[in-house]
């Protein structure tokens, strides 16, 4: 033995050395970027530190809107089963019986059950690991081909023995290691008591401790809002009613733990198949399908096989219409210019056919498509299922199908595209692949496919229209009504054209492959191959955790006794958290739920799909960078820039109000926040880097709170006029519909307020406006004259522009006999007015005063410059710069079009038709009327403490003009129409320039009618109208203005709209307003 | 005729019956190279095991219990030194017989951990009779080969019989890992031995075909061992790794990460992933090669698996120097017993070998396993240098 013996061993071993440092470095060299970022994201954890959305205050600071965390109660079933002593006994039970044993059923006898299960010794579980009987439990032997799976439910069962007993790590490990060493006669409970390091736990104590258990679920249960809870799980209620108790809450638990069960079968299913389950429907699994070793996996009893069976597949064409096909369709652009509709088809297609690749693709398919990109549909040669139910079936499949492939996979599709034909795509999607009707011929017996796809264009439309009204959420209904719009409807019909030939390929292939069975003398349902079911095997453990840890939300504002039960104890309630979440707040009511103020503060939502989808770039830059290994400050700003830009889930945006208008100040960026190691346990400041977030700016309103809510009060219950021997509409006073707006002479809206609040029950011969709930302050939903309230501004512009002179009478008088009028326009004085001249006619507002000042505007255009003159036709500005955030309504239809007619024009002296506006609208105007300068009206007064700019414009109004025009309206109050209120100097304690106006709006019906009480029945009103009354206080120092709007009435403003502003006008707030309450 | 005085006689030293002496140590005959390779690979573990126990996912390392099952090992190491040769060569069979009892008794009295029964409890930690067989069957088959040239068939049968009977009980527990590292160390010192190297060869390949064969047609193999395989078989390339993390390759994938984010310098000690989230299974163990790879990056592990290799062929080296027959073939079984261990914990760790649970002495915690490295140390040290005349024939023959 020498050098020749000991030679080739060190060359061996010098070889053995280089094989491993060549591997070494293609692990570490060549493949480190690899593993390197596999290391990063095991090792780096992020988190995106949300930001608070600014507050919204009154313009006394008073906060109407708030992010505040509130408490979402969570339920995780995985730590239910595992750390609660029901879910361990149910769980054991289970397993002992080989068949699920309910939670409901386990609560029953939880303390017997209980007790036996511990009182089993470790020989008792080897003796059943190995097939044997457990007489205490009624279970028998089994032979060891029997029942392969008693080895695993042995091992789950010692665990949940072990969690009955309560014993720490240590403990249970001391019970193990005497079990080693042969004490294995012993019950659990015994070796426990030994072990134990604290006091002993007697069989009393651990019986009352079982007891305790389900009595704190019991009042768990009585303090949850367990519809909340079935309506997060999609569980219909009960037939014999709600869910309450604990029947209910364990009801309810079971039902979370089917759906986990069921999801997990899923995962099987897909981890053997390689496709979801949903795609085929379920009586095509059923028949063609061998579904029992999903069953044996899982335990499942005859039937709960067929339960199953019946989710996915409706959830996955539910998935594909509510979400795929509305995100392919953004994805797509087809409203974008610049894209060819060929091309944007051409997206579309691109992600429908995505749907039936295959998730499990070759190596070599998955680095090209890295390298390249995913390939346009019409390149796909490979069909998920179709193509691979040869592999994952033990059939005999047919050497060749007879099948024709999936459209994505036809020459004529493919040659279609190449020549960019879409009208022949069109006519492919109305007609080309619709196949025909299976026929029945190698149908298993029993089966009832059918499938009769639509034939024509039209059919395709009711089809679709159908298809997409059926699948839930908003966007499906957005989809199902686009889907009357041609150019949408193209590509949904691929979709489901698409979805339907896919079924009816899948059963021919599954068809023809029985005929090979039928004819080689096998049998259907085909099996899985065995190497699927091992996959899927393989995967069960991780599915059953992972599902199992998903939480639901039990209720997401659950009573605060809940949350510090919960908290307190977190060990007595296992499976349920309670967890931190972000939520707009309101906080000032109105009547219970109503924020007050709520169009104008408006409102906040989630992210819309568009959104999101639009976002998937940002996203997958953001995950890419994520994962990218090393870190500099630079990499790190960047990452902390795209999580400031992406929404969050639960990212709040404005939708409605202030909310909207202002949301970009709202908002704030998110913060960011990587650690790198262990989260609580790495704290070296290097390894963290942080960027804080930058909360939002508030917001402070030009609203006053108090006054709104007197605003709100007054116009959603008004009280009924004084019976004083006036005409009166009771009805409407019940059911008011109609508006209150204050602003100041600078244009800060104080208070607007609308009725109603809540869809009312629509009055007889009424109009439906009492069933919508709209902002009336700033819309007009129907023709919305402003009446007489318009004869003040008319007059003073008149005066400036047309050369009216105050001091000038014009007749009203009765030349016919019909009563006074001027042309075809009456006044309400019967009798006439003689000759008025324009002090008296505001006071008295002669209509054919007005007729004849509207006859000097001679065309279109000089009433064009009128309702300009006083920013009738332009925003108010409460959308700044352009921005969106109210809804309001500001052009004048019917001054756009055709020449005024002389009738036209008479009517528009008077403030009728064609001459529209809103309540803001005219309040604007008066403030110009009232002080010269018309401002531009302002809802958000502070932004982040930053004054908004006021904007006006001087209005050529003499001094004198305006001092007329408003001692006319203080005689309106004293002595005029509105003299019946008590708007007087005398009632107010200060003189209030106010004009009232009435607008005919629809004729009198007979049912409105009957339900006035007229002074006069044999004098009834011929018309329903719109009521206003429009003025500013005090009269000769402006300190508000402040108009009424009552919608469709039957008798006029000086019946019902005065008496409405009398109330607002003696309410405290107004009071205190005018002393200088408010900022 | 003059005699020589009735007292000048030479006079042969009595034997002693001892198994080991501390006269007779020829310390400049010690390969001191070799002790002191091996003690910086003992400091190399040192370091990473203390680094792991003070790591912030060194939950369960225990830096403290490592360096007290070292100071119980240190005695063991002392005594295989100063064994005597000739004992071990005439009582071969003792220590052969008391590690193969010990193996006997693993089904009996043994306990298991992770579905493999393979301890015996003490009070101190838990032995495993399946290390010590490793050692013990150097000590046989060096005995077993002394004078044995495998010259005929008949010569091959209690050689082959000493290594099969406990690679069968090895495996029987399973200990696949402990199976898998008899071979070499069988096949290498029948090779020192003087069996032809076409024979082995061919028994090798004999062997790989009924191990390709065992495993294709799963006969005597367990269930979780043809999983392994399948995995390792589908778990070289990285994305296939990456795909399967979450199932069996759970052990492959985390030591490959750790192996590959050390990329060319490594992370630091103890800043390794492996070390911080402590996700890696047996990182201080079966997965340490892992560890050194990430921290050390790869001229860190390359020079690790470089002093080990020297240590080796240090050993080999020595042993070619000796002309004491025994004493080479107990040098070369233990060099290769350390060669066989590196190259199979690293190819495992690499996914070059499916995986099994293999230590990396003199590197790796355990108590079994420090005992058993730091006899075989002993043994190959104390043979060098511990020098005991012998008069056969092979004193004077020439290979």
């Amino acid at each position: 033995m020498s050098l020749r013996r000991f030679g080739p061993l060190m060359a061996a071993s010098l070889i053995a050395l280089l094989l491993l440092v060549v591997r070494l470095f293609q692990v570490q060299v060549v493949e480190h970027e690899v593993w390197a970022r596999e290391a990063a994201n095991l090792s780096r954890e992020s988190e995106v530190l949300p930001y608070l959305r600014g507050e919204i205050r009154d313009r006394n600071g008073v906060v109407l809107a708030q992010d505040e965390s509130v408490y979402r109660l969570e339920f995780a079933y995985r730590s239910f089963r595992r750390e609660h002593a029901l879910g361990q006994v149910a769980h054991a039970l289970s397993d002992l019986h080989g068949h699920a044993v309910t939670l409901r059923d386990a609560a029953e006898a939880l303390e017997n059950e209980a007790q036996r299960l511990v009182q089993l010794s470790p020989r008792d579980i080897d003796v059943f690991a190995r097939g044997g009987a457990l007489p205490t439990f009624g279970v028998p032997a089994v032979s060891s081909a029997g029942d392969a799976r008693r080895r695993s439910r042995a091992a789950s069962l010692r665990f949940y023995v072990g969690r009955l007993l309560a014993l720490d790590r240590l403990e249970w490990n001391a019970v193990k290691r005497a079990v080693r060493k042969g004490d294995d006669k012993r019950s659990y409970f015994e070796l426990a008591q030994a072990h134990r390091s604290t006091e002993r736990e007697t069989l009393l104590a651990f019986r009352d401790r079982m007891s305790h258990a389900r009595a704190d679920l019991q009042g768990l249960a009585g303090s949850l809002d367990l519809a909340e809870f079935a309506r997060q799980l999609h569980v219909d209620d009960p037939v014999d009613g709600d869910f309450t108790g604990l029947g209910g809450l364990l009801e309810l638990l079971q039902q979370r733990r089917e759906s986990i069960e069921d999801d997990v079968a899923s995962d099987l299913f897909r981890a053997a198949s390689g496709f979801s389950v949903g795609v085929l429907p379920p009586e095509v699994l059923r028949e063609w399908f061998d579904l029992d070793w999903i069953a044996e996996m899982l335990g499942w009893e005859p039937g709960r096989l067929d339960e199953w069976l019946e989710g996915p597949h409706r959830r996955w064409l539910s998935n594909q219409r509510s979400f795929h096909a509305p995100a392919a369709l953004i994805q797509s652009n087809l409203e974008s210019g610049g894209l060819s509709a060929g091309d944007a088809l051409g997206r579309f297609l691109d992600e429908a056919a995505r749907r039936y690749e295959p998730a499990d693709l070759l190596r070599a398919e998955r680095l090209r498509r890295l390298r390249d990109g995913s390939p346009p549909w019409w390149q796909l040669e490979r069909c998920a299922v179709l193509d691979e139910l040869p592999e994952i079936l033990d059939a005999p499949w047919p050497e060749e199908t007879t099948t024709p492939g999936m459209p994505f996979q036809d020459p004529e599709w493919r040659a279609a595209r190449a020549r960019g034909d879409v009208d022949s795509l069109k006519a492919f999607a109305a007609f080309g692949f619709t196949p025909e009707a299976p026929t029945s011929d190698w149908m298993p017996p029993g089966s009832n496919l059918e499938w009769t796809a639509p034939s024509s264009p039209e059919e395709w439309r009711d089809h679709i229209t159908a298809a997409f009204g059926e699948a839930d959420g908003p966007l499906a209904e957005a989809a199902a009504r686009r889907a009357r719009e041609d150019r949408v409807l193209l590509p949904l019909a691929f979709q489901e054209g698409w979805l339907e030939t896919f079924q009816w390929i899948a059963l021919k292939r599954l068809e023809e492959a029985g005929a090979n069975a039928a004819v080689q003398g096998t049998t259907w349902p085909f099996e899985f191959e065995l190497e699927a079911q091992e996959r899927a095997a393989d995967r069960r453990n991780y599915a059953v955790r992972d599902r199992g840890s998903r939480v639901v939300v039990v209720d997401g504002a659950p009573h605060i006794s809940v949350v510090q039960k919960i908290s307190r104890f977190p060990e007595r309630f296992a499976g349920f958290y309670v967890r931190d979440v972000p939520r707009r707040k309101s906080l000032i009511m109105w009547e219970d739920d109503i924020p007050l103020a709520e169009f104008q503060v408006g409102g906040v939502r989630h992210s819309t799909l568009t959104e999101s989808v639009g976002q998937a770039e940002l996203l997958r830059e953001l995950r890419e960078l994520q994962r990218t290994t090393g870190r500099d400050e630079i990499l790190r700003e960047a990452i902390a820039g795209l999580a400031r830009e992406i929404y969050r889930a639960d990212e709040q945006r404005g939708r409605s109000g202030a909310e909207l208008l202002y949301d970009e100040a709202l908002r704030g960026r998110n913060g960011y926040r990587e650690r790198e190691g262990l989260k609580e346990r790495r704290s070296d400041p290097k390894k963290v880097f942080t960027k804080e977030p930058e909360h939002g700016r508030d917001l402070e309103l030009t609203l006053d709170v108090a006054l709104q809510r007197a605003a709100q009060d007054v116009i959603l219950h008004p009280k009924l006029p004084p019976d004083i021997g006036v005409d009166r509409d009771d009805a409407w006073f019940a059911s008011p519909v109609g508006a209150i707006v204050m602003i100041t002479p600078d244009g800060e809206v104080l208070a607007a307020a609308s009725a109603p609040r809540e869809p009312q029950p629509v009055l007889p011969g009424r109009s439906g406006q009492r069933e919508i709930v709209i902002d009336r302050t700033m819309r007009i939903p129907t023709g919305q004259a402003p009446g007489s309230i318009f004869k003040p501004l008319i007059a003073a512009h008149a005066i400036e522009t047309h050369g009216l002179s105050p001091a000038q009478a014009l007749p009203c008088v009765d030349e016919d006999g019909t009563g006074a009028a001027y042309g075809s326009v009456h006044c309400h004085s019967t009798y006439g007015h003689g000759s008025v001249a324009l002090h008296d006619a505001l006071q008295d507002s002669c209509n054919s005063y007005f007729a004849q000042v509207g006859e000097l505007y001679q065309d279109r255009q000089e009433y064009l410059e009128l309702v300009h003159f006083y920013g009738l036709d332009e925003p108010t500005g409460i959308n700044v710069d352009g921005r969106h955030g109210y809804y309001e309504d500001y052009s004048i239809a019917g001054l756009h079009g055709k020449e005024l007619s002389r009738r036209q024009r008479l009517l528009g002296g008077n403030g009728l038709a064609p001459i529209e506006a809103t309540p803001l609208q005219m309040a604007r105007a008066f403030a110009g009327l009232a002080t010269g300068e018309l401002p531009q009206l302002r809802m958000v007064r502070k932004v982040g403490g930053e004054l908004v700019p006021k904007v006006s414009r001087r209005l050529a109004l003499s001094g004198n003009t305006r001092r007329l025009i408003r001692d006319a309206m203080i005689d309106v109050c004293e002595h005029g129409s509105a003299k019946k209120a008590a708007l007087k100097r005398s009632d107010l304690g200060f003189a209030m320039a106010a004009k009232t106006g009435s607008a005919d709006f629809l004729p009198m019906s007979s049912d409105v009618l009957g339900s006035l009480r007229l002074v006069h029945p044999d004098r009834p009103p011929s018309m329903r109208k719109h009521t206003w009354v429009a003025g500013w206080f005090p009269a000769d120092d402006p300190q508000a203005i402040v108009v009424v709007y009552l919608h469709d009435t039957g008798v006029t403003s000086s019946k019902n709209a005065v008496f409405v502003a009398e109330q607002f006008m003696h309410r405290p707030e107004v009071a205190e307003y005018l002393a200088g309450g408010s900022r | 005729m003059k005699h020589l005085p009735a007292n000048s006689a030479p006079r042969e030293e009595a034997p002693s019956r001892l198994p080991i002496r501390i006269r007779g140590i020829r310390w400049s005959k010690v390969p001191w190279h070799v002790l002191l390779l091996g003690v910086a690979l003992l400091m190399v573990g040192l370091s990473f095991q203390r680094a792991m126990s003070e790591a912030e996912g060194g939950v369960g390392i225990s830096f403290r219990g490592h360096m007290e099952k070292l100071l119980v090992s240190l005695p063991v190491l002392l005594c295989a030194f100063l064994a005597r040769p000739r004992w071990l060569r005439r009582r071969w069979w003792w220590v052969y017989g008391a590690s193969l009892t010990l193996l006997v008794l693993v089904p009996i009295i043994g306990v298991a951990h992770n579905q493999a029964k393979r301890w015996i409890e003490t009070p101190v930690f838990d032995l495993q009779p399946s290390e010590f067989m490793k050692v013990a069957l150097i000590i046989g088959l060096a005995g077993a080969l002394y004078r044995n040239r495998l010259t005929r068939f008949k010569d091959w049968l209690l050689p082959l019989g000493l290594a099969l009977v406990p690679m069968g009980l090895v495996a029987l527990q399973p200990d696949l890992g402990t199976a898998l590292t008899i071979v070499p160390v069988t096949l290498g010192m029948l090779y020192l031995a003087g069996a032809s190297g076409r024979v082995l060869t061919a028994a090798i390949v004999c062997v790989t075909l009924v191990a390709f064969a065992t495993v294709r047609f799963e006969f005597g193999v367990r269930e979780y061992q043809l999983e392994r395989i399948d995995t390792w078989t589908q778990s070289y390339w990285p994305e296939d790794l990456i795909e399967g993390r979450r199932g069996p390759a759970f052990h492959a994938y985390h030591a490959r990460v750790a192996i590959g984010n050390g990329g060319m310098t490594g992370r630091g000690l103890g800043q390794g992933i492996a070390n911080q989230a402590g996700i890696l299974p047996e990182r201080e163990s079966d997965s340490i090669v892992a560890v050194i790879a990430e921290e050390g990056g790869w001229w860190g592990a390359t020079g690790m698996l470089v002093l080990y290799t020297l240590f080796v062929l240090g050993m080999m080296q020595t042993a070619v120097g000796l002309r004491d027959r025994h004493a080479r073939l107990v040098l070369g079984g233990v060099a290769l017993y350390f060669g066989a261990h590196v190259f199979i914990h690293s190819a495992v760790n690499l996914g070059l070998l499916p995986l099994t649970g293999l230590t990396l002495p003199l590197l790796s915690t355990g108590g079994s396993s420090l005992l058993a490295s730091f006899a075989a140390l002993g043994l190959a040290l104390g043979c060098a240098a511990n020098h005991e005349a012998a008069l056969d024939r092979d004193a004077f023959r020439s290979y």
